[in-house]
């Protein structure tokens, strides 16, 4: 019967998160902060390295040696302004392809310090000044050509007025002042003394000023003098345009421009290194961090590693109180069950009790009857003997033959009169009768308890019917049972848990009825064909179930006696019966009118 | 059997009930010859026999499909009070000896199967209780009107009742009941004989559950003193035992424990009625006779010794209670 015992494993799932799906998802809830949070740390940390990575110098280097190019090509530059003033045959190309270096490398310095995000204003300032230069060079350029042309040609102009004066017989002046002219402008262009050029200013007035002179003369004098101011002229527009060439500080400004660039690269730098910094504090720190979780967590680990040691042991000693407790509880149930069991046996013993009992009565006292009539009927035999010897005997008196015959008669009316013989036959046919009916009840024990082994067995639940309402006697008197029973083929299981159940069944049908005179409970047992299962049915006309109560009479403990009157446990040890037969019980029911129990077991 | 015989007018009338026809067979083969026997197979139908006809005996069997035998009893005392009223059975439960005793007042249990020669006994003691009853009821015909339900009489005097407990928070609640009676407290038999030989009462609470033969001593009581009511309450749910306290000690009635302490009252003020009753008419005390059991009662010579003399205390004497 241990596979009845109440299953102490009734689990509860947990179903605190639902699907495992839901699971996931609460997961990464409360994991989403703390990702979030590695994530921005890793970000800043990349991004702190990335802005503190080692840029590409030799770009800055190169800017720098570009600047420093750009200053030897203006150095040269001067250079070849300079020699151009001073060598009156130097060649203009070398100036012209310096500046335009100049200009390109000018040029390629702002695109490039564009190209590498420097500040740029001074470079377009610089672009500027280039410009100017240019145009001072043109200018320069194209006076300076003046300037030779009259220098170079001022020789033959002076050596033409002298000729031409003396040819003209013209005053000495004219010799005097182009002779002069000539002296100042040599001496002019090569020192460039600005008093020098006063003085050829006026003897170049003074010989223009003189009037009556031939026309060839006037000419050549007007030429000579037109070199005079050219020479003058120019030298000191070149002095003007080379103090402009100076102004520019083309070479100062290109270190500004450098030192700019470089503040700027050292910005960059000092960034980089404040960059640096902050990556190498902010790793320290997060090294810290790490350092410390690390430590916690091999805390934990250490506590988890106890806990696990520990674990075992708790387990050990949990599982043993557990293992206690559940025995206690089977011990429990098994004793209720066994209360349960002797409960309804009690009440099965004292409905048969009654029911031998009774045939007991009257068979006992029938014999204790009928032996006491025995001494009559042995006095009777007594005196019909001792009548007969005496009426055969040659002896006998009168008296003694009517004493015989009297007291013979005398007895054997007696036996007439109180109907003796018939008493005794009805009391032993009653008797005999009552045999039959403990027999019965004793055949009806041994079927109903049908104490079988352990495994189960092949039994007719017709039998079980039959049987069942035969123990439960007792318990019909008042009632009226239908029986429609149709053949049903053999089953497997433990016929006397059937009986067990049919009996509950029955007796509660028929106490149902209690109230009722016309109480019926009819049993009803067919074969379904198609689903291979005999049916049952125990429908009572009884008071019927309320129908807030119907749900829970199968429940154990449940019942609607009286404290003492029964354990409720009996329909629901039906119910694990019938289940454990891999059969259904059920029940229906309405107030007032009548339960009907069904029971459906399947035939293997 | 044969040999008493007498008319038929004589014949003492026995009424039996049984669903089993076979036992009124039975019972009547036995009884034919010296009462006036007749059966009945349905309660309702010996009722209405009984309130036409005068029986003296009533017997009736307990599992009956309509109304019990302690139903059928009980309604058989109040139709009429003087028949004495006997129960068949074949299985005893004890609901039914309960009721027997507390609501049918059953002068006697019998179970079947029975000796015919022992039923007879029976038979004839029961018919002469119901002679002297008649006799009584005759005369003092408000007696027949039994005040179980609630009780009227009141004693001029403080009665005094015995208890005979171990508990002491029961003999407190039932002092707090009892609020007008002078309640004796003993806790052994022996404390029980001594406050019995010192006072003068006519009721005794007893939890049997004591032990140390107080059953013994209840049924010797009863033997000598008959008018001494005596009302069981007990834990104890033995079955054999309360038979045996039905017929030998006669107990007036049975309480179970727990009870409510409304019942007690109850039961008590019953019990000073019947008290009355015997004030009244001494006659009925035969009522109470105990079965003399065949099996002697073993208590020690002491305490029979002891018993008797109580004599002059417990004899009925009510007027100078």
């Amino acid at each position: 019967m241990n596979d009845l015992l109440l299953s102490t494993n009734e689990v509860n799932v947990l179903s605190s998160g639902g699907s495992r799906l839901t699971k996931g998802a609460a997961l990464v809830k409360q994991l989403l902060p703390w990702l979030l949070l590695v994530v921005t740390l890793m970000v800043m940390l990349s991004w702190l390295a990335y802005k503190s990575a080692g840029r590409n110098l030799g770009a800055e280097h190169a800017l720098q040696s570009q600047l420093s190019e750009l200053k030897e090509t203006d150095a040269f530059l001067d250079v070849g302004i300079y020699d151009v003033r001073s060598n009156l045959d130097a060649d203009y190309d070398l100036l012209t392809v310096t500046y335009e270096a100049l200009v390109s490398q000018t040029k390629a310095i702002q695109a490039q310090s564009k190209a590498m995000g420097l500040k740029n204003d001074s470079m377009t300032k610089l672009i500027e000044q280039t410009e100017i230069k240019g145009s001072l060079l043109d200018k320069f350029k194209a006076g300076h050509a003046l300037y030779r042309n009259s220098l170079k040609y001022l020789p033959d102009s002076v050596s033409n007025v002298r000729a031409l004066a003396v040819e003209n017989n013209a005053p000495k002046k004219v010799d005097d002042l182009a002779r002069s002219i000539l002296a100042l402008s040599l001496d002019y262009s090569i020192t460039g003394n600005a008093d020098k050029a006063a003085e050829l200013r006026t003897v170049a007035a003074n010989l223009s000023s003189i009037d009556g002179l031939d026309e060839e003369l006037d000419d050549a004098r007007r030429e000579l003098v037109a070199h005079a101011y050219s020479v003058v002229f120019q030298k000191s527009a070149e002095t003007q345009q080379f103090s402009d060439f100076a102004a520019i500080q083309f070479r100062a400004k290109v270190n500004d421009i450098a030192n700019e660039f470089q503040q700027q690269f050292d910005i960059k730098t000092r960034l980089e290194q404040l960059y640096r910094q902050a990556l190498i504090a902010f790793s320290a720190v997060l090294l810290v961090v790490l350092v410390f979780l690390a430590f916690r967590l091999l805390q934990s680990f250490r506590l988890i590693n106890d806990a696990n040691a520990n674990l075992e042991k708790n387990v050990a000693k949990r599982t043993i109180d557990l293992n206690q407790a559940l025995q206690q509880l089977q011990t429990q149930q098994s004793q209720i069950i066994q209360q349960e069991k002797m409960a309804s046996l009690g009440q099965m013993v004292a409905g048969v009790a009654h029911e031998i009992n009774t045939p007991l009565g009257y068979l006992s006292s029938g014999l204790q009857s009928a032996q006491a009539s025995v001494p009559l009927f042995g006095q009777l035999s007594q005196a019909v003997s001792q009548m007969i010897t005496t009426l055969t005997s040659e002896n006998a008196s009168q008296e003694d033959v009517e004493r015989d015959i009297s007291i013979a008669h005398g007895l054997a009316t007696i036996i007439q009169e109180e109907d003796i013989v018939e008493e005794i036959d009805q009391l032993l046919k009653n008797g005999l009768f009552g045999v039959e009916q403990i027999s019965e009840i004793v055949a009806n024990l041994k079927d109903f308890s049908r104490l079988d082994s352990k495994s189960s067995v092949l039994y007719n639940t017709t039998d079980c019917i039959e049987s069942t309402l035969k123990i439960a006697t007792n318990v019909i008197k008042k009632v009226t049972i239908q029986k429609r029973l149709s053949e049903v083929p053999q089953s497997e299981g433990f016929p006397s848990q059937i009986n067990q159940v049919l009996l509950n069944l029955i007796t509660n049908a028929c106490h149902a009825t209690d109230n009722r005179d016309n109480g019926i409970v009819s049993i009803t047992q067919t074969f379904d064909e198609q689903a291979k299962a005999i049916k049952i049915d125990i429908a009572d006309n009884g008071t019927g179930i309320p129908r807030d109560i119907v749900g829970k009479i199968f429940d154990p403990f449940f019942t609607t006696k009286k404290v003492g009157q029964g354990t409720g446990l009996g329909l629901h040890i039906s119910r694990q019966i019938i289940e454990a037969h891999k059969g259904k019980i059920s029940v229906s029911s309405i107030e007032g009118k009548g339960t009907t129990f069904s029971i459906f077991l399947p035939v293997v | 059997m044969f040999n008493t015989n007498p008319s038929v007018n004589t014949k003492r009338k026995v009424l039996l009930l049984d669903d089993e026809e076979r036992v009124l067979i039975a019972l009547r083969a036995v009884l034919r010859h010296q009462y006036s026997v007749t059966i009945a197979t349905e309660g309702a139908q010996a009722l209405e026999i009984l309130k036409n006809e005068d029986f003296h005996v009533f017997v009736s069997d307990q599992r009956m499909p309509n109304l019990t035998g302690v139903e059928v009893l009980r309604k058989a005392r109040d139709i009429a009070p003087a028949t004495t009223r006997l129960l068949l059975t074949g299985y005893s439960d004890l609901a039914a000896i309960i009721g027997s005793v507390n609501e049918s007042e059953v002068f006697r249990f019998i179970n079947k199967p029975w000796n015919n020669n022992e039923l007879l006994s029976i038979i004839s003691q029961a018919a002469d209780v119901a002679e002297e009853a008649k006799t009584v009821f005759k005369a003092n015909p408000e007696l027949m009107v039994e005040t179980a339900v609630v009780p009227v009489y009141k004693s001029s005097h403080r009665q005094s009742v015995l208890i005979l407990d171990q508990d002491a928070v029961h003999v407190e609640e039932v002092r707090q009941v009892l609020d007008d009676v002078n309640l004796l407290w003993a806790k052994t038999s022996d404390e029980a004989l001594k406050i019995l030989s010192e006072n003068t009462l006519g009721l005794i609470i007893v939890d049997i559950a004591i032990g140390g033969g107080v059953v013994d001593l209840m049924k010797l009581l009863k033997q000598q003193y008959p008018h001494v009511l005596s009302i069981v309450t007990t834990h104890r749910q033995d079955s054999t035992l309360l038979i045996d306290l039905i017929n030998q000690v006669k107990i007036f009635r049975y309480l179970h424990r727990p009870y409510r302490t409304g019942l007690l009252k109850q039961y008590v003020g019953s019990a000073m009625s019947m008290q009355h009753r015997f004030e009244a008419a001494p006659a009925l005390v035969k009522q109470q006779a105990p079965q003399q059991s065949t099996s002697s009662v073993t208590v020690s010579a002491s305490i029979m010794d002891k018993v008797k003399a109580l004599g002059m205390r417990l004899r009925l004497n009510f007027s100078t209670a």
